[in-house]
């Protein structure tokens, strides 16, 4: 519908990256990478598309916090977010506070809590209407 | 005549004497009257007079000197000697030996030269100085041997075994006294010496109630002879060996008693050991006042004596009371000025009481390593001299120094020194405290299991420590209270027979006398005046010993009341210590309690992180699913999705019991969550959702608003579950738990009430004392209400409980809305 609309997407297993595009691909163009390095790479091809990112907290290598991080050094425009099996812990808590990333969804991830979450970013960016 | 008429028994010696000298005079017999007069100076000697006995030996001395008798006149100075040493006037003791010596070698006499020997002999051993004392003796040794008669050697050899008890070589003193032993009748003064200097080994050796024993017999001997400064002497040793022993009412009754006699004859020495030993008492007694006031009675005696040892010990006292009262750059001072003097004096049992003293000193100046320095001489002066109760105290103070240090493995092993020691010396005040020290390195060592052990010995010995010297300090008290008694009345009893020989004796004596008729009647008249003199007399002293046991008897009341405070000061200490130690066990418990909710808190976060995973695929995979019959026909599709609405919503379900779980374990001290109470009760209800089911009935009378208040969301939640679990397990069979809640004038209230089977009004008071409990052994801590009442206060709230035994207990918990 809205293919202007470019979301990544950071999960170190197959199955929740192939879920979450599936789910979603239909509406918005999703970009998918299995570690934070990789995420970061993406977002270094790709970050004038790009207006939200979505990663997992626990992962081998760079965690969730850590790229979200780095990546927002360099691409403070975007808006990030933390999809988590954890349902709330001290660190997502902190991280929010710290404003690192605007929210959090938990895992098993409701579609249309982050279809709603993304239809404010978009709206933000004046990219609908 | 003279020698016969003088014997041992003080009071017999008393008419004898007086007799012997007015016989002399009768018969104009001027020597005897000189020997009769310093016969009469011993007995007043004896019997505590002296200033009498000094008049009546410078009486003899002038008769010796006027009839130009060598040996009068040595054996007068010789006494005069005695007199002031005695006295405690030291100076004019040793000039009057010397008179003596000087006047006998003009003729030398051997037997009267031994006794002037023998007597400078036991004036160097009054005044610990064995050296000399041994060069005295061993001449009067030489000097015995050549007259060949045994009795008078038996004396040599119990003067010769004090001497080698001095040094401290007790084999060899041991051996003189064995000697004495065989050789002297039990009924003799030589074997109440004996007794005494026994007494003096045992003592030494640390054995008190060994020494007790053999002080008991003397006392009991020279009680009879009436002794008088023999008497002041072992009561005041005897005091000693009760201190040492903590007995200190006894000990205070003993030296009081000395000093009654002392002070009385003025023994200057004894009366300024028992005002010292008093200090000690005092200050072992934490009476630190009377301690001061006792330690400058005494030294001011010991400068006029010019006793410097004693003056030492005075030092000591002083620096241990300053270190008591927290000054210890004043106690510093007097405790090296004392081993200054007393390594000048050089005896090896008082300077290792000064290196031990210092030792502690550093050990509470914080100065371990110095302290050590002075602990390690000290122990092996005692090493030395065979002190085992010292060294078993000393492996103790250096056991503990290291423990300060931090030198584990040194401490422990000089701890166990200490107690394999105490052990078999009985040393039980030592073994307390080294049990102490032990449980302390337990601890620091981390083996709480252990120390608690050894904190129990401790306590444990405290009570019999406190039981023995309640009991066995009574019971040994009136026993000697009646012995002491009985041996009165035994002594009013000899007066009477006494009474009645003099009056066969003076019979005789008149009738060898008087010659004619007239003298008998003039001696009867005399007789009879004596007679009812002494009979009033007797009367008086008996009233005055009739005073003196209602005088004791309320003493002993004194002491009984002394008794009792120490007993509830020692209750009290028990009881703090063992209320100590009950802390120490619920804060061990609480400890274990609290790692349990932490540890089930990071289980079941790692649980639910793995389960939210698994569910994420079940989820997405429906999902897509959804999107992928969008193709299919209607009637395909419709029944698809019924499929995939089974398990959206077994996802949901498992998805909900995650969370409920995880907020449940939630670990943070934050207080400004939002808390949805509804949400947080219903959580808590699906917990105990398996335990409810099928049993228990919830009625649930929400408010109709939500009710969000900040806080802290995870402790609420385990407020509620402790709330509602004690509910549940309150029901036996079938029941109903009803939750209300309500918001009112910005008071949120939640009640929750359970038809279970209540509580009693007692338990209903200990309900949130931490680790209350009704339930059996093993199924609960008894801390879930008190941490309940804990999180609730912290949320500003409160919460009152009303139960009815059978009914059902009804909670009620208020909070503020912000």
């Amino acid at each position: 519908m809205n293919k202007k609309i470019t979301i990544l997407y950071v999960d170190d297993e197959d199955i929740n990256l192939f879920l979450f595009e599936r789910s979603l691909s239909s509406t918005y163009k999703v970009l998918t990478a299995k570690s934070g390095e990789e995420g970061l790479r993406i977002l270094g091809e790709s970050s004038d598309e790009i207006v939200m990112v979505i990663t997992d907290m626990r992962m081998p290598g760079m965690d969730g916090l850590l790229f979200i991080r780095k990546a927002k050094e360099k691409f403070h425009n975007i808006s990030y977010y933390v999809l988590t099996a954890f349902n709330f812990n001290e660190e997502i808590n902190t991280a929010i506070e710290d404003k690192l990333i605007n929210n959090f969804f938990t895992k098993p991830f409701d579609i249309e809590t982050i279809k709603a979450e993304i239809g404010r970013v978009a709206s933000k960016l004046n990219l609908i209407g | 005549m003279s020698y016969i008429l003088f014997g041992f028994d003080v009071e017999q010696a008393d008419s004898t004497t007086r007799q012997a000298i007015r016989v002399a005079q009768k018969i104009n017999d001027q020597s005897g009257e000189g020997w009769a007069t310093a016969y009469r100076g011993v007995y007043l000697l004896f019997s505590g007079s002296l200033q009498s006995a000094q008049e009546n030996f410078t009486r003899a001395l002038e008769r010796g000197r006027d009839l130009d008798e060598n040996n009068l006149q040595a054996y007068s100075l010789n006494q005069l000697g005695n007199v002031f040493r005695d006295k405690g006037v030291f100076d004019s003791a040793i000039y009057f030996y010397r008179q003596a010596e000087a006047v006998i070698s003009k003729k030398p006499d051997p037997y009267y030269q031994s006794v002037v020997k023998m007597n400078k002999g036991r004036y160097y051993l009054i005044l610990s100085k064995p050296d000399s004392a041994l060069l005295e003796i061993n001449e009067a040794r030489k000097l015995r041997e050549d007259l060949n008669e045994p009795d008078l050697t038996v004396d040599v050899w119990l003067a010769l075994g004090n001497c080698f008890r001095q040094k401290y070589e007790f084999k060899e003193a041991e051996q003189y006294y064995k000697r004495v032993l065989k050789n002297s009748s039990r009924e003799s003064t030589i074997h109440a010496q004996y007794l005494l200097n026994m007494g003096e080994v045992s003592f030494s050796r640390g054995d008190f109630p060994g020494a007790l024993n053999y002080w008991r017999q003397a006392l009991a001997y020279h009680r009879k002879l009436n002794y008088k400064y023999e008497l002041a002497f072992i009561l005041l040793r005897m005091g000693e060996a009760f201190e040492e022993q903590g007995y200190y009412d006894l000990a205070i009754e003993y030296l009081t008693n000395s000093l009654k006699i002392s002070e009385k004859a003025r023994y200057g020495l004894i009366s300024a050991d028992v005002y010292y030993e008093l200090a000690w008492v005092f200050y072992r007694n934490k009476n630190l006042e009377l301690a001061t006031q006792s330690i400058h009675k005494a030294r001011e005696l010991y400068k006029n004596m010019k006793q410097d040892l004693g003056l030492a010990g005075c030092l000591n006292v002083e620096g241990l009371v300053q270190l008591k009262k927290g000054n210890y750059d004043s106690a510093l001072f007097y405790h090296q000025q004392s081993l200054k003097d007393r390594e000048r004096i050089g005896d090896m049992a008082a300077v290792s009481s000064s290196l031990y003293n210092l030792g502690e000193l550093y050990n509470a100046r914080k100065e371990y390593k110095k302290a050590l320095l002075f602990l390690g001489r000290g122990v092996k002066l005692d090493e030395t001299i065979g002190d085992d109760y010292g060294k078993s105290l000393y492996y103790y103070q250096i056991g503990k120094s290291y423990n300060l240090l931090g030198m584990m493995d040194s401490a422990i092993f000089y701890l166990d020194k200490s107690v394999r020691i105490a052990i078999p010396t009985s040393a039980t005040d030592v073994l307390r405290n080294s049990y102490f020290e032990i449980a302390t390195y337990l601890q620091k060592v981390g083996k709480p299991n252990e120390a608690i052990n050894y904190y129990k010995k401790f306590i444990q010995l405290t009570d019999t420590l406190f039981n023995k010297q309640t009991s066995e300090s009574l019971a040994s008290y009136r026993t000697l209270y009646e012995v002491e008694k009985k041996e009165r009345e035994i002594e009013l009893l000899n007066k009477d027979n006494l009474l009645i020989k003099t009056q066969v004796q003076k019979q005789r004596i008149l009738f060898y006398v008087a010659g004619t008729g007239l003298l008998i009647l003039i001696g009867m008249a005399i007789f009879y005046y004596r007679f009812a003199k002494r009979l009033k007399k007797l009367n008086f002293q008996i009233l005055e010993k009739s005073q003196e046991v209602q005088t004791q008897s309320e003493e002993l009341t004194g002491a009984n009341e002394v008794l009792s405070d120490l007993n509830q000061e020692l209750e009290k200490s028990n009881k703090n210590l063992k209320d100590a130690l009950d802390d120490v066990r619920k804060t061990q418990e609480k400890l274990i309690q609290s790692e349990k909710m932490a540890s089930l808190g990071v289980l079941s976060a790692g649980v639910a992180h793995e389960l939210n995973n698994p569910l994420n695929f079940i989820k997405g995979g429906v999902n897509a699913l959804g999107i992928q019959i969008q193709d299919l026909n209607e009637d395909k599709q419709r029944e698809v999705k019924v499929y995939i609405d089974i398990i959206n919503e077994g996802v949901n379900r498992a998805s909900v019991i995650l969370k409920g779980l995880s907020h449940y374990s939630r670990q943070t001290d934050r207080q400004n969550e939002p808390c949805d109470i509804h949400k947080i009760l219903d959580n808590c209800l699906l917990i105990l959702s398996n335990t409810l089911k099928h049993r228990i009935v919830i009625e649930k009378d929400y408010s109709r608003s939500v009710i969000v208040m900040t806080g802290n969301e995870g402790r609420l939640h385990q407020a509620f579950l402790n709330i509602l679990s004690n509910a549940e397990q309150a029901i036996p069979g079938m029941g109903t738990i009803h939750i209300k809640t309500n918001v009112m004038n910005d008071i949120v209230s939640i009640s929750i009430a359970d038809t279970g089977s209540g509580l009693s009004k007692e338990n209903l008071l200990k309900i949130s004392d931490p680790f209350f409990t009704t339930k059996p052994p093993g199924e609960g801590t008894g801390l879930g209400l008190s941490i309940t009442y804990k999180i609730i206060e912290t949320h500003g709230g409160k919460i009152s409980v009303s139960s009815e035994p059978g009914k059902g207990t009804d909670f009620l918990i208020l909070f503020p809305l912000s």
